[in-house]
């Protein structure tokens, strides 16, 4: 599978540095991202994206073009930022679900309506900051690579119907974090 | 089910908003740095002409030389040696009678263009690969 635009691996396995260094300037947000909202840490975060990016070179030679060359790229990051969190031995206790809704999503939206566009942007990160790792890695490649389910079940090693499960809880998990920064937001709302 | 597509669609509005994070602005640099090392090492180890292929061509050379020198005893129109150092009868003279220059030195340069010949086309091969 080619993706537009992709770095010729041909020229990269030659030793044209060049394209490498564009393979990296292409993937390194998404891959710091990731590795930024899984580990929380923002220096852990630039490291792992290096060695992401050092194993990618190192194993090039192994892409088949099974899948998309970003899917491969971001199932190393994903693994190595797996194996950065397993040497912490530290896992974020995933926020309980709760049953959602209409009417509390909808007054979740008035309170975000009343928000400019940086302290949304502020809000959602600090949310996704509480999000346990996996559903962090999820609902970013879901959302900004706009990965399908089947992409989505290869990074992170998963079946489709568990991706699908696993992006519902990722999304409700959210929407009570969110909710819990919005409370006072939403009662002075409720009160008007 | 219809608070599941509301959930949806309120996710999809709120990461409307966000943005990729940026790494440090030398981020590539750092990278390629720790590469350029390690493609050195990996150009200081891969022979251009693999180990079993040196082997190989030198028990051509050497099965080639026996070969030749095994030749005792035909007549080469061309130099014999043994008119020169006559009375001394080892193996050596006998062997260097046997030589025929100009085939002995034909099956020489046919070994040594056949190996730069090759030399020059995985050169060339790897030279190209690394200016792509």
């Amino acid at each position: 599978m080619r993706e537009d635009n992709q770095p010729n691996i041909t020229a990269i396995l030659g030793g044209d540095a060049k394209e490498f260094a564009r393979l990296v300037d292409r993937y390194k947000n998404v891959v710091f991202t990731v590795a930024l909202r899984m580990l929380k840490n923002t220096e852990e975060a630039e490291e792992v994206a290096q060695d992401t990016f050092i194993k990618v070179f190192k194993s090039l030679k192994k892409f088949k073009g099974e899948s998309k060359l970003s899917t491969w790229i971001y199932r190393i990051a994903y693994n190595t930022c797996l194996d950065r969190l397993k040497r912490r031995s530290q896992d974020r206790q995933n926020v309980a679900i709760e049953e959602m809704n209409g009417f509390e999503v909808g007054s979740m939206d008035n309170a975000l309506d009343n928000m400019v566009r940086s302290e949304r942007q502020e809000l959602i990160r600090a949310c996704v900051q509480k999000l346990a790792p996996k559903d962090a890695a999820l609902l970013t490649l879901f959302y900004f690579e706009e990965k399908n389910l089947n992409e989505l079940g290869r990074i992170l090693k998963m079946k489709e119907s568990a991706v699908k499960v696993g992006l519902f809880r990722a999304r409700a998990r959210l929407a009570k974090i969110v909710k819990e920064y919005l409370e006072p937001e939403i009662i002075t709302n409720y009160e008007r | 089910m219809k608070d599941d597509k509301a959930l949806e669609e309120w996710t999809r509005t709120l990461f409307d908003v966000d943005e990729l994070e940026s790494p440090s602005p030398d981020f590539t640099r750092k990278v390629m740095a720790q590469l350029q090392p390690q493609s050195v090492e990996r150009l200081r180890h891969s022979a251009l002409i693999p180990k079993w292929l040196w082997i190989l061509l030198g028990c051509c050379f050497v099965g080639c030389t026996f070969f030749v020198l095994g030749q005792v005893g035909i007549a080469s129109p061309q130099i014999e040696y043994s008119h020169s150092i006559e009375g001394i009868n080892t193996w050596v003279v006998e062997a260097a009678s046997g030589l025929r220059f100009a085939d002995s030195l034909g099956y020489i340069f046919a070994a040594l263009s056949a190996m730069i010949g090759f030399q020059v086309i995985l050169l060339k091969k790897q030279l190209q690969g690394r200016m792509a």
